[in-house]
């Protein structure tokens, strides 16, 4: 138990040293030896930052391979941080940021292009009437399929069905995990039984 | 975060291991590289008459797309190894901070040369 508890220390070493090496290469070794051995930068030659994915995959795998098991305290039995959540969470909202900019800057140059010309009184009229026509051809649409607009107001009761069917999951939940606990108990009992026998 | 049913003995519920910190300061440093290379880099390096540059705008979107690999590996991480050796100690950020600006400072280097090669390797590839 102790060599696996090193093992798994000295792969989380391997992967924080893999994560933080480029500060010592870049600011230091590099310009101190770079320029005496043919070291590229970057790209897909081997270069400095290459060598940094051989020890972190190392100490991930050996995090894997040698994952600790106390008796009193299983790791599943202890609830953890949702880190995976937070960070897509992060990462979600970051790329809306640029999505949202990419979106923004494009309106703007549009309507740059629009309305700052010297062709003003043209592409102006021309939006309306893109609009006008826009939304003769979305009512011509509605009037065909015969819409109606009261179908959309009963918004309470899809609430009201929607919160039938989740307490109906919910009491499936409950019942799958009672018939498990059942089972569980069942189990145990037979155990004990048969553990009592044996003495 | 929802409460701990079981967070005995000595709050191991909260504790945070290194390389799981270190990674954070990775995902951070890729993350935000990327969102400035594709939001003001793209507009600096925009060329004249245009408004963005979309090899940035590219360039930068790599960077986010290590940025998530770099996730999901830490959610890999943090879901299979348990972190309670190696644990930060005071519980949760405490002098792990080092550690993962460390990290972060790393990888924004690591970002730049990335966003710089792929840039490079769009505006290659396209002409």
């Amino acid at each position: 138990m102790k060599a696996r508890k090193i093992l798994t220390l000295l792969g989380k070493f391997l992967m924080i040293v893999a994560l933080m090496w480029p500060i010592p290469m870049g600011y230091i070794l590099y310009p101190l030896i770079g320029w005496q051995v043919d070291m590229p930068m970057w790209g897909i030659k081997p270069g400095y930052w290459w060598p940094l994915l051989g020890p972190f995959v190392a100490g991930l795998l050996m995090c894997l391979v040698t994952r600790y098991k106390a008796n009193q305290l299983s790791y599943k039995s202890v609830h953890k941080l949702q880190v995976g959540r937070l960070l897509f969470k992060l990462i979600g909202w970051s790329v809306l940021i640029v999505l949202v900019f990419i979106v923004v800057s494009l309106l703007i140059a549009g309507f740059h292009y629009l309305f700052f010309t010297d062709r003003f009184e043209y592409s102006a009229p021309a939006l309306f009437c893109i609009i006008a026509l826009i939304a003769i051809i979305v009512f011509g649409a509605a009037y065909y399929n015969n819409y109606d607009s009261s179908k959309h107001e009963n918004l309470d009761e899809q609430m009201a069905s929607y919160r039938e069917a989740r307490e109906q999951w919910k009491q499936k939940e409950l019942e799958k995990e009672h018939r498990l606990e059942e089972r569980r108990n069942a189990s145990k009992q037979r155990k004990k039984h048969w553990t009592n026998i044996d003495n | 975060m929802t409460t701990n049913v079981n967070n005995r003995p000595n709050h191991l519920g909260d504790i945070i291991d290194y390389p799981t910190i270190a990674l954070f300061g990775a995902i951070l440093g890729f993350l935000l590289t990327g969102v400035l290379y594709a939001t003001c880099g793209a507009l600096m390096n925009a060329p004249k008459g245009d408004v963005l540059s979309w090899s940035s705008v590219l360039a930068g979107v790599a960077c986010i797309v290590v940025s998530v690999l770099l996730a999901s590996i830490t959610s890999l991480y943090w879901a299979a190894v348990p972190a309670r050796h190696g644990a930060v100690y005071p519980r949760l950020f405490g002098f792990g901070i080092i550690i993962a600006m460390m990290s972060f400072f790393s990888m924004v280097m690591m970002a730049a040369e990335l966003s710089i090669w792929v840039e490079n390797l769009i505006k290659n590839c396209w002409i």
